[in-house]
């Protein structure tokens, strides 16, 4: 009943309770490892196909009504996975996996679509979780120019420092290289920190308008 | 082996600035052309990804896209700043590598040359 007047009362000044969430970064960094952990948590079912070879997730996958229920309140989230950003799709690097080289083209072709498409969603997200391998050097064009945008476009983002589950971690050149943003340390793959993002995407989400 | 030649174009920011909206498109000219632009001008976040959204529609079988170093102010002072170049630049240089098809163990002794080189000059 409560729930109802507020969505009502947010809806008379053009807010509404969900919030669009993108997953955005590099390719192979765990998005849609994420993705999946966060759907799998709170409603059950997975977002995507996850896969070692580079741009598996070639268009936008999306898990509407994902509802996070936190310590003192309830968030209604539309995620959104994102396909990797790269500034460079070379056909070639995807034979080595054993593909044939026309599977390999179209491969590369829809690769290029996605990187697009992604950016274009840039203009419909509320908040942005951006996905940073831990084990992978923090200051690459991709994470410079996506946190370059977010913060032109003054959407919040908080930065996933994911994979801290390998050896060769170190989260904490992420939080060195962007001091200004807030880190937090995961692994999407086994779990580990997992409320704590939960507890930033409450913190730190803006509401839709 | 023979080597390949590389190409640098350098570009002021100025004539940079009199191509307008042509910006980005006079950049990909240049990459696709086969040429290492360096300028010194800065382009906005959004251009930046302008030039990535514009660089994948034009990537093709011969045209895989292209690697960016940008030279931004950092917080941590001058040392961090010279390292993240110095980190990205090596990355460069290894897409060259691959793209000029050289042999790692070549690549090797590239550098070696390099670093010798420069090691005799200070001892001289």
């Amino acid at each position: 009943m409560l729930d109802g007047f507020f969505d009502w009362f947010l809806g008379l000044f053009g807010l509404k309770k969900e919030i669009r969430l993108g997953i955005y970064g590099s390719v192979n960094t765990g998005k849609t490892t994420l993705a999946n952990k966060i759907s799998m948590d709170w409603t059950g079912s997975p977002v995507g196909k996850v896969s070692e070879i580079p741009h598996e997730t070639r268009m936008v996958q999306k898990k509407e009504k994902v509802e996070l229920k936190l310590d003192k309140k309830k968030v209604m989230i539309n995620l959104l996975d994102m396909p990797g950003l790269a500034t460079k799709i070379d056909y070639r690097s995807f034979l080595k996996f054993g593909m044939s080289r026309k599977a390999a083209k179209a491969r590369a072709r829809e690769a290029t679509d996605g990187v697009i498409e992604a950016i274009k969603w840039l203009n419909n997200v509320d908040t942005v979780l951006a996905v940073m391998d831990s084990t992978e050097d923090p200051l690459t064009q991709v994470n410079i120019t996506l946190l370059g945008n977010l913060e032109a476009r003054k959407i919040p983002v908080i930065i996933v420092a994911n994979k801290i589950d390998k050896k060769r971690a170190k989260p904490n050149a992420i939080r060195e290289a962007f001091p200004q943003y807030p880190v937090v340390e995961i692994s999407a793959l086994k779990g580990i920190n997992i409320d704590n993002l939960y507890g930033a995407i409450g913190k730190y989400s803006r509401r839709a308008k | 082996m023979k080597l390949k030649a590389l190409k640098m174009d350098f570009v002021s920011s100025s004539t940079l600035d009199e191509k307008g909206d042509k910006r980005i498109s006079f950049i990909l000219s240049k990459v696709r052309d086969g040429s290492i632009m360096v300028t010194d001008a800065v382009l906005h976040p959004k251009e930046e990804m302008d030039l990535i959204k514009e660089t994948m529609r034009r990537v093709d079988d011969g045209f895989p896209g292209i690697e960016v170093c940008s030279l931004k102010k950092q917080t941590r002072g001058l040392q961090h700043f010279s390292e993240s170049f110095t980190d990205q630049k090596e990355k460069i240089a290894e897409d060259v590598w691959d793209d000029a098809k050289i042999r790692p163990e070549d690549r090797h002794n590239a550098y070696w040359t390099c670093e010798d080189n420069q090691k005799d000059k200070e001892e001289s």
